[in-house]
């Protein structure tokens, strides 16, 4: 990594590159610039994908979830009509991060591998940002060479964003699920995580309180995701204290799993295929733009959106992120979520304990810098090549303040 | 010291009401199913009013409350706290201190949860002569029974550990250690002696496996295979039920091996009881009262003949029953004179006692004493294994717990819980249970019932009339009139005594089927244990809390309700097939060893993590609400037809929801698999 700063060219305040500078001046922990890497593929097809990230020689992360799909059938008993039901589908999510430059091979390579271009195979999808680790970011490129791959550029969806929903009612995620069917935007990954903090703050009456959160993630088209945003937050009351909240971040490249419905097919291709296919001709999505924002603002008050924000998430031993959480709570960055990863080391040169805790929170830009000021301060970074503190962009994020 | 945000007292009433609401609610959902069931059997079916409602529908709320408070304070202190210990574990000691302390985790819980006491009520039934061994182990041996069962479930946890620790497949352990039971309970058929341990076995297997015991090991389980599991291991910290249930199968059975060296063969019962054969008795019994007393209660009028030596001993040994308490506690123990004359008296032996008055109901147990005595159980359940979790935690691994007061709070709960779950099934539910099922040999009886006796003073004879059926046949009847109330009686001449004009009208109910064993009757039968176990085990705690597991483990694409409905369908499916062996008196090994292979192969085909799952939960239905209901059922049925013993219903009833939940985890995978391949057009398949 070079160590010259680059001259101020963004035209949107960007957090995350506030970080990186501030950092960058500091020296003392020197941020990568890298891509992270998400594959949500069904558990048929982890081992493969596991054996070929073990070969690229990164450090990989899982966590399970379940992805929802519509279920279309036609009623028993010869009863005329439909049924329209959620099947669920187990899934192991994989996160890892690359440089760079690699980013769009490497994705390239895992399509292949998953034949993730055929509908109901998979999602993956790449973000760019800041990563604070014990080494920088590489990978195997004799690896990665020597595996003949085709280029899915051309179908490689460009401009995404990822919807991030924390819902803190039981099943909400169901219903959230649901909508984003309904809605036609994309197969929904549901995982489960913990929050603690507002248990935290109250005594023993918090056991009235569970802690148990749902967690809804959804790629979407850049410019359809504020008015999605806004349908979520209504459709799931968000707007209502202790519901949960949302956020959005920026997605530099992926491929979507448009299987969104199963059963019985009335067209010779689903709307679905229509659309990927024309998402494929006209090499975007701004073709979708559909939805009309001036109504939309009538239905929920435009205050709420944008507001500058940053995901920051930290990956670290169970212990070691209380005391990160901890630390976070007294600059003020309220709202952490945590979730169970399995780490899958490459070379397997050494042993590491699998009790590790992917912790994401959405913090104000404002309170940025602070944050990873103190949790750079507190963690083990230099120490433990698992752990991993990332800064991501969140230019939109709509949170209930009580 | 942290300091907490204050929150105003009328918002904690709306927090704690609404919380306090949601579980109630679920619990009612749990058991409105039992409920209604039995209670629409023993109205509409039986035509039985219920005795004592306002008691049962108390207890029934004792046993609601019960639940939630139990399964909130699992979720709240008992299963945190053995995550965090076996998680913690791994990363300071070696697999082989880990082993010790599942080895003791394991003997705690089985000498915490007495669930041997359950065993012994199924075997109060056991006749000494037709089953020495079996009478030995369970009377002379209990000590050693709940050591081997102790043993067994500690060397499972141990070996459970060690699992997880190395990341091992459930499958091995399976496909070793089913076969060599089955080979053992095939080789035990061939014994007359030894048969009949078969069942005690493997219900001990079912039993031990108690509510406390499987949400902790659970999670100790997920613990240790999270911090212990290199690599990949997602669907861990399910198995260890299994091997606890399985490996005191073989404890139980190797101590039946050697126990029946010193037993006596079975004999007939005559010559048992008879003083030629007193040397044999002996070996069983410590005194020739113990001797005298097991004639008394588990015999039959032969048997007690034979035990005395001339007639009139027998006679003045039997009237004596009604006299003072000494010397009927002699005779046949606590049990009230008036049950003894319903349940076991032969007609003679009935006319000979016919100075005893039926009071009617036997005395329900009080409110106050029940609630004392299952708290001092609930203690011994609770309390040691969490000090042994704390100790091991505080300062053996010199960790500090996050949420103190929460742990200790659950466990309170637990406590607290446990407690009312167990004195509400004592009051309530298992007394309604016990209701139906003792009505419910009328089903299949081809004799009428024994109720109750009037004795009819100044009985006229001129009062008799004569009745002509159809075929010509006569009959003579006289006109009883209670309360107002006039029927007719048949009028039997042996029952009348001419010299004090008195008349013994014997009240009975007739065979709800006329007078043979019915298809009807034997379907009705069936039908009430398919939804007793089906009901009972929707309300098991342990498997509510392995459901919870479960969902969480899988990110709910496996949900809680899911697990319990086809485990409930299971044991449904269990008892029916327990029933039929009660029924028609199978052997056991008949039913055990063919479903067992059936499972094998199943497990064969089956993923990893629905096996682990699968066999677990047969592990967790056998809990607190289902063994006193189905006890209650078997031995009435088992003492209506004369069966021997009530055991092996425990174990097929754990057996059948492995069946169920592998054939659900095959169905379900093979549904996953077609609607992912079905995407898929490019020629290489998964």
């Amino acid at each position: 990594m070079s160590n010259d700063i680059p001259p101020l060219k963004d035209k949107v305040f960007s957090p995350s590159r506030t970080v990186w500078r501030t950092q960058m001046s500091k020296g003392q922990y020197t941020p990568h610039r890298v891509s992270r890497i998400t594959c949500i593929v069904n558990e048929f097809l982890s081992e493969k994908l596991a054996d070929f990230l073990n070969g690229l020689g990164v450090i990989v992360y899982i966590e399970n979830g379940r992805i929802a799909r519509k279920v279309i059938k036609s009623r028993q008993f010869g009863l005329p009509g439909e049924i329209t039901t959620l099947r669920d589908f187990p899934v192991d999510v994989f996160r890892f991060t690359v440089p760079r430059e690699n980013s769009k091979d490497v994705l390239n390579h895992i399509i292949d591998i998953g034949a993730l271009d055929v509908p109901g195979r998979g999602t993956i999808y790449s973000q760019d940002l800041m990563e604070f680790c014990k080494e920088p970011p590489d990978i195997n490129r004799d690896f990665l060479a020597e595996i003949k791959c085709n280029d899915y550029g051309d179908i490689l969806l460009h401009k995404l964003s990822c919807v991030v929903c924390v819902l803190s009612e039981p099943g909400s995620g169901e219903l959230m699920a649901k909508t984003a069917l309904d809605l036609g935007i994309c197969v929904p990954l549901v995982t489960f995580g913990k929050g603690n903090d507002i248990r935290d703050q109250l005594g023993l009456i918090r056991i009235t309180i569970s802690a148990e959160k749902e967690i809804v993630r959804l790629v979407m088209p850049e410019q359809d995701s504020e008015s999605i945003i806004r349908i979520l937050v209504e459709q799931s009351r968000l707007d209502r204290p202790g519901r949960g909240f949302i956020y959005q971040t920026p997605v530099s490249m992926g491929l979507l799993d448009t299987y969104l419905k199963i059963g019985k097919q009335k067209y010779a291709a689903s709307i679905e295929q229509i659309i990927a296919a024309i998402d494929q001709l006209k090499s975007g999505t701004s073709w979708r733009k559909r939805l009309d924002a001036e109504h939309q603002e009538k239905r929920t008050g435009k205050s709420l959106l944008p507001q500058d924000n940053c995901e920051i998430s930290i990956i670290s031993d169970e212990d070691r992120i209380e005391k990160l959480r901890e630390a976070c709570l007294k600059v003020g960055a309220r709202g952490a979520i945590s979730a169970r990863v399995v780490p899958l080391t490459g070379k397997g040169e050494e042993e590491i304990t699998s009790n590790m805790i992917r912790s994401a929170i959405s913090v104000p830009a404002d309170i940025t810098d602070n944050v990873i000021d103190i949790l750079l301060e507190n963690s083990t970074i230099k120490d433990d090549t698992t752990d991993r503190i990332q800064v991501l962009d969140s230019p939109a994020a709509y949170v209930h303040t009580i | 010291m942290k300091k907490y945000k204050k929150v105003p007292v009328r918002d904690v009433l709306v927090m704690l009401s609404g919380y306090a609401r949601s579980r109630i609610i679920a619990q009612i959902k749990s058991v409105a199913f039992i409920i209604i069931y039995l209670v629409v059997f023993q109205i509409l079916i039986l035509r039985v009013p219920l005795s004592n409602a306002f008691g049962t529908a108390g207890g029934i709320a004792l046993v609601i409350f019960g639940l939630a408070f139990f399964l909130e304070g699992l979720v709240l202190g008992f299963m945190p706290l053995g995550e965090r210990v076996g998680v913690k574990l791994p990363a300071r000691v070696g697999i082989f201190v880990i082993s010790i302390f599942g080895l003791i985790l394991g003997f705690g819980a089985t000498l915490a949860e007495p669930a041997i006491s359950a065993l012994r009520t199924a075997g109060s039934t056991v006749k000494a002569w037709d089953s020495p061994l079996l009478y030995m182990i369970l009377e002379h041996y209990t000590e050693w029974l709940v050591l081997s069962v102790g043993i067994g479930v500690g060397v499972a946890v141990a070996l459970g550990m060690f699992r997880f620790y190395f990341n091992l497949s459930i499958k091995p352990f399976i496909l070793v250690i089913i076969p060599v039971l089955l080979i053992l309970s095939v080789y035990f058929s061939f014994d007359t002696n030894l048969s009949k341990v078969i069942g005690l076995a493997w219900d001990c297997g079912a039993v031990t496996t108690g509510a406390v015991t499987v949400p902790l090991v659970l999670a100790l389980g997920i613990g240790v295979s999270r911090a212990a599991s290199k690599g990949k291991g997602t669907t861990s910290g399910f198995g260890v039920i299994l091997l606890a249930s399985a490996l005191p199968v073989l404890a139980v059975m190797v101590l039946g091996f050697i126990l029946n060296f010193k037993a006596p063969g079975p004999v007939d019962e005559v010559s048992f009881f008879s003083p030629e054969g007193r040397k044999m008795a002996l070996a069983l019994f410590n005194n020739e009262q113990m001797i005298r007393r097991h004639a008394f209660t588990n015999g039959s009028e032969a048997g007690r003949r034979a035990f005395f030596a001339d007639d009139k001993e027998y006679k003045r040994n039997l009237l004596s029953l009604q006299e003072d308490q000494n010397s009927r506690i002699a005779l046949i123990g606590m049990m009230p004179v008036e049950d003894w004359i319903i349940n076991i008296a032969s007609d003679s032996e009935r006319e000979l006692l016919s100075g005893v008055k039926i009071t009617g109901k036997g005395k329900l147990p009080s409110f106050g004493s029940t609630l004392a005595t299952e708290s001092v159980a609930g203690i011994r359940a609770v309390i040691p294994l969490s000090l042994l979790l704390v100790i091991v935690l505080l300062g053996f691994l010199r960790e500090k717990l996050r949420y103190k007061d929460e742990i200790v709070l659950g466990i309170i709960f637990t406590l607290i819980g446990m407690t009312l779950l167990t004195s509400g099934i004592k009051l309530g539910l298992a007394s309604l249970g016990g209701e139906v099922g003792a009505q419910l040999p009328r089903a299949f009886s081809s004799e009428e019932e024994f109720i109750d006796r009037v004795v009819i003073n100044n009985f006229d004879k001129d009062l008799l009339y004569y009745t002509i059926e159809p075929d010509g046949t006569q009959k003579t009847y006289f006109n009883f009139s209670e309360n107002g109330r006039i029927r007719p009686v048949e009028f039997h001449e042996e029952l009348f005594d001419e010299a004090s004009g008195k008349y013994e009208y014997i009240i009975t109910r007739p065979p709800l089927f006329g007078s043979k064993l019915s298809v009807l009757g034997i379907i009705l039968v069936l039908a009430f244990a398919f939804g007793m176990g089906y009901g009972a085990t929707m309300a098991e705690p342990a498997l509510s809390a392995m459901g919870m597991t479960v969902e969480s483990i899988t990110v709910g694409t496996i949900r809680r309700t899911q697990i319990v409905q086809v485990v409930s369908f299971g044991v449904g499916i269990g008892m029916v097939a327990g029933l039929c062996r009660i029924l028609f008196d199978l052997p056991l090994v008949w039913l055990i060893v063919p479903s067992y292979i059936l499972l094998i192969a199943l497990t064969l085909i089956s993923e990893e993590e629905f096996t682990s799952i699968a066999w677990d939960s047969g592990g967790v239905t056998t809990g607190p609400v289902t063994v006193p209901l189905v006890l209650a059922m078997g031995l009435s049925i088992g003492g209506e037809l004369e069966i021997s013993d009530g055991f092996g219903v425990l174990a097929l009833a754990s057996a059948f929801p492995i069946l169920t939940v592998l054939l659900f985890g095959i169905f379900a995978q093979a549904k996953q698999r077609r609607s992912i391949l079905s995407t898929q057009n490019s020629p290489e398949n998964e």
